[in-house]
């Protein structure tokens, strides 16, 4: 072959390289840019009652900001729409790290919200931290997923309540409600202290409940000692010796910590198997419509730590209507309308916080996201704030405002509703004793 | 003299692995007559009679018993049709009584319905006719000493009431005067008329007993005939010439 | 555990740890025969619990039957499964190798956890019963009982009666014997083993589903994933009553439940599930043919 020959080839291949390249480039018009958000729940294994209610709850915000017009993103200079990835941690750490993984990887989300579980988003928030994705997380309760030193937390966001809060909030109900119940009604000596039972989940989080109860006793120095502490593995189904041991310790209350099943069973069987009557204190961990359900009538005066009143009677506007779209929501879809959880309407609050960051930001980039998090002021919407304000503090904490509702059973309808009973500003009715309460005087 | 025939083995083959135990072995057993299975050690004789109670299953022939085909038949099917015996080793129910050990046969080892309680009643009854000690008639099975045992094996056998009783080497393992009484328990039951077939080691006791003998070698037929005829065959002689120790007994 | 510990707790603990330990009896009487009489460990046992606990569950809810005679259906359906379960597959596998059989019946926990799922969902089940609100009380010892706890010591008891009648009295029950202590002789006795194999398998499950029913209607104990622990348990208590022991298997079953109830109440409840393991490896130390068991002649 000649040299002339070959110049001439090796010019038209360059060529129609360089020509398809220029092609491809001009040709290829990018796929619409949305936003998207990485949801990271427990869609099966024991978290899956709660992780299916942050679901239902993540999907209904999406829908609403997009029938609203969507997002406006200046750098793009219009309205982006929100598409909603889902990733199933299966309430396992190891599978959590890989849905957070697919999340980042395959579907380039802007924005991870969610995890349930302290031990699983204490796995599966590392790829997020790795890769400097913003997380909002909406499940799991110890501080540790934005305090941990061990990693960069600065793109961490801690959107629920901590162990902290449950327990400061019951402490001080014993102590400002119960306490003076119990006088009044001559079933306790003024003299002494208020005897609390524990019974929790051999996990960090119902270890958690301990040690922050013996905590805020011994700061505020109330006069309330823990007689009995029992714990029960995950999963556990029967609780009767534990409850046994309980009873023998005489307490005027038992506070307890299990996630939905672990709770209401127990409950159940206190006053069922073992014949325990007394009150029966859980943590909003659990509050999940399954909660209701599994206790029935044997919930009847019993006490749950909350924030988001699902079966109280209204006591906020916003509240109120999102219970109802919930409902209605759920129902067009399943055909029975499905009671909101609390995590969904943490989920709920915390993808319509993002969505404000992201308009604030102006940009996709996710640096300015995390920073725009960081620096977000917006009215409280499900969650009611200390200051009526949704921001957060330097751990990257809310400040959400705890109350507690005591449950009553209405036979007509055959379930449950609920009261807030404490603090004052929220009470909805005076917290009263079961008629067949028992304790160290009866 | 021909009786009725009761036993028919027709050209029946077993080996293990490539190990021929039994090899075309033909032969016939008349009613009320005691056949005697010889043989040197290894010669196939207990695999013989567990092929005939089904225990195992030959490779090639045909068993018939009473003119039916046994062949495909299971243990506890020829078990129920009259084939009963003992095994070289004392095999007992351990965690039962002699008597329980006994009415298992009579329960389950024959046709018809029996009780609970009448196979109780027969169980001791056929003890009894083995000389079975009376105070031991309620110890458990893993407490008797293996005299006892053998007792209570053949006990179980004849409890099922066999038209054919197959006794493989009743008397090893057991001391002289033991094996004296075991032999005249086999003159009784030859009294009542039962059929048997039995391998045994030692020359006099078949020639004290037996109607006919049948002599195996490295699992072939080598000779057939009575005790005397086969005592006197040249092919028998050699067979045992390297065990003479056993002929001489 | 507070040292001053009263006369009445220590009774309930006690009672709790004897009712935990009738629905291990149960489990384990029906693994105990299996193996007895097949010589094989059926690992899926606590899935037949499970699925029988399931059925009576059905039962109670669309036939609205007392949960207490529901228990009689689900030993029929639980006893015929059982019987096809072991003609369709342990029959094939049987005396083949140890290995084969060892795969299959873990095999067959996949296969009924994966059908439960598919029927029942993941969703913790109880079986609701009638007497649910009703209490007695004993003045002597000063303490409530739920009826419901009295009536399952008194089902148990009755069924357990009624096995072991079956067993020591009948005919049938000492083919059961006679197989499971050598087979072989058993068949030359005229016992059809192949029939004893179905017919033990199918009592064996149906033990099981006496148990899985009592215990979803004294805990919510009903989920696909639930039996694999009560197996493990029921597999401790046999070599701790001693293999193919039927009065092992009771005795096993009681003190298994009492340490069970005993070390949540020293050690605390998080040992509740350990202290299987603790006394399987403590009585296979110790003394590896179990409490009632000898060693093979």
């Amino acid at each position: 072959m000649k040299k002339r020959t070959q110049l001439i080839l090796a010019v038209a291949i360059i060529a129609i390289i360089a020509v398809s390249i220029a092609a491809y480039y001009y040709l290829t018009v990018p796929p619409e840019r949305t936003i998207k958000i990485g949801l990271v729940a427990s869609l099966t294994g024991p978290g899956s009652a709660e992780g299916a209610d942050m679901q239902r709850a993540a999907i209904l915000a999406v829908e609403e900001i997009n029938a609203a017009g969507g997002v406006y993103v200046s750098e793009y200079g219009r309205n982006l729409t929100v598409t909603l990835e889902i990733g199933d941690d299966k309430t396992k750490p190891a599978d959590g790290v890989i849905a957070v993984e697919e999340l980042i990887k395959s579907k380039n989300v802007d924005v991870l919200v969610g995890g349930l579980s302290s031990s699983v988003t204490l796995a599966s928030q590392v790829p997020a931290i790795d890769n400097n994705v913003p997380f909002v997380i909406t499940g799991a309760s110890t501080p540790q997923v934005t305090r941990r030193t061990d990693k960069n937390t600065s793109y961490m966001f801690h959107y629920c309540t901590i162990i902290d809060d449950y327990s400061e909030t019951i402490v001080k109900f014993l102590n400002h409600t119960v306490r003076p119940t119990l006088i009044d009604e001559g079933r306790m000596d003024p003299e002494r202290n208020l005897r609390l039972a524990m019974l929790v989940r051999n996990d960090a989080y119902g270890i958690g409940c301990y040690d922050t109860t013996v905590r805020f006793i011994n700061d505020l120095g109330l006069p309330i000692e823990i007689v009995e502490y029992q714990k029960f593995e995950p999963g556990a189904t029967d609780f009767t010796t534990q409850l046994t041991l309980i009873q023998a310790a005489k307490p005027d209350a038992v506070y307890h910590a299990g996630l939905t099943a672990e709770s209401s069973n127990l409950v159940k069987q206190g006053l069922q198997n073992v014949g325990l009557k007394t009150i029966y204190i859980a943590v909003e961990v659990c509050q999940t419509p399954q909660f209701y359900e599994i206790l029935g009538s044997w919930g009847d005066y019993q006490i749950l730590e909350s924030k988001f009143g699902s079966k109280a009677a209204s006591y906020s506007d916003a509240v109120d209507t999102y219970i109802a779209n919930y409902m209605q929501r759920w129902k067009d879809a399943q055909g029975n309308p499905i009671i909101p959880g609390m995590m969904g309407a943490d989920t709920y609050d915390a993808i319509y916080l993002i969505c404000k960051a992201i308009e604030n930001a102006g940009t996709l980039d996710k640096a300015k996201i995390r920073d725009e998090i960081e620096n977000i002021e917006m009215d409280q919407m499900l969650i009611m704030m200390k200051n009526g304000m949704i921001w957060f503090d330097q751990n990257h904490e809310i400040d959400p405002i705890s109350f507690i509702e005591q449950m009553t059973w209405n036979s007509t309808t055959s379930q449950l509703t609920t009261y807030i009973v404490y603090p004052d500003s929220l009470k909805q009715r005076d917290f009263e004793l079961p008629p067949d309460y028992e304790n160290e005087y009866s | 003299m021909t009786r009725p025939l009761l036993l028919s083995v027709e050209k029946v083959t077993k080996s293990f692995g490539g190990l021929i135990a039994v090899k075309n072995v033909d032969f016939q057993v008349e009613q009320k007559e005691i056949v005697g299975l010889v043989g040197p050690n290894g010669a196939g004789k207990s695999t013989l009679l567990k092929i005939i109670n089904r225990f195992y299953r030959q490779d090639t022939g045909t068993i018939m018993f009473e003119g039916k085909d046994i062949s495909r038949l299971n243990s506890h099917q020829v078990c129920r049709m009259g084939i009963s015996g003992t095994a070289q080793i004392a095999q007992a129910f351990p965690d039962m009584t002699a008597i329980e050990n006994v009415s298992i046969g009579v329960l389950f080892g024959k046709p018809g319905r029996t009780s609970v309680n009448e196979a109780k009643k027969k169980a001791v009854e056929v003890l009894r006719f083995v000389e079975f000690s009376e105070n031991k008639m309620e110890t458990l099975a893993k407490n008797l000493n293996i005299a006892e045992l053998r007792r209570v094996q053949l006990a179980k056998a004849l409890a099922t009431d066999p038209k054919l009783l197959l006794l493989d080497e009743v008397t090893t393992g057991l001391g002289h005067l033991e094996g004296e009484r075991a032999i005249e328990i086999i003159r009784k039951i030859r009294l009542r008329g039962t059929t048997i077939l039995m391998v045994e080691h030692i020359m006099k006791v078949i020639m004290g007993l037996c109607d006919k003998v049948i002599v195996l070698d490295h699992g072939e037929k080598i000779a057939e005939g009575t005790p005397k005829e086969v005592a006197n065959n040249e092919a028998v002689i050699r067979s045992y010439l390297g065990e003479s120790s056993d002929c001489s007994k | 555990m507070p040292l001053e510990i009263s006369l009445s707790t220590l009774v309930q603990i006690v009672i709790w740890g004897l009712i935990n330990g009738c629905i291990y009896v149960l489990l384990a009487s029906g693994l105990n025969l299996i193996f007895g009489v097949m010589k094989v460990v059926n690992f899926a046992h606590g899935e037949f619990m499970i699925l029988g606990g399931y059925v009576s569950y059905w039962v109670s809810i669309y036939a609205g039957l007392n949960p207490y005679f529901s228990i009689f259906v689900s030993i029929g359906v639980i006893g015929i499964v059982g019987v096809l379960t072991e003609r369709v597959c342990f029959r094939r596998v049987l005396g083949t190798s140890k290995l084969n059989e060892i795969v299959l019946s873990l095999g067959l926990i996949y296969v009924l956890q994966n059908a439960m799922s598919v029927l029942w969902t993941d969703k913790e089940r109880q079986i609701s019963s009638p007497f649910e609100f009703i209490t007695v009380h004993f003045e002597i010892i000063n303490i409530n009982m739920r009826l419901d706890l009295l009536i399952v010591i008194g089902v148990t008891v009755l069924i357990m009666a009624g096995f072991y009648i079956l067993i020591k009295r009948t005919k049938i029950g000492r083919a059961i014997r006679a197989t499971s202590q050598n087979r072989s002789a058993a068949m030359l006795m005229g016992i059809n083993v192949e029939y004893m194999d179905m017919f033990s398998f199918g009592l064996g499950t149906a033990l099981a589903a006496t148990a899985g029913t009592l215990l979803a209607i004294l805990f919510p104990a009903l989920y696909p994933q639930a039996g694999a622990m009560p197996a493990l348990k029921a597999f401790t208590i046999i070599v701790l009553g001693g293999l193919g022991s039927t009065i092992g298997a009771i005795v096993g079953g009681l003190a298994y439940g009492l340490a069970e109830s005993s070390a949540i109440a020293i050690l605390g409840g998080t040992w509740r599930d350990a202290i299987a393991f603790a006394i399987l490896i403590l009585v296979l130390v110790i003394r590896p043919t179990g409490l009632f068991g000898e060693k093979e002649a």
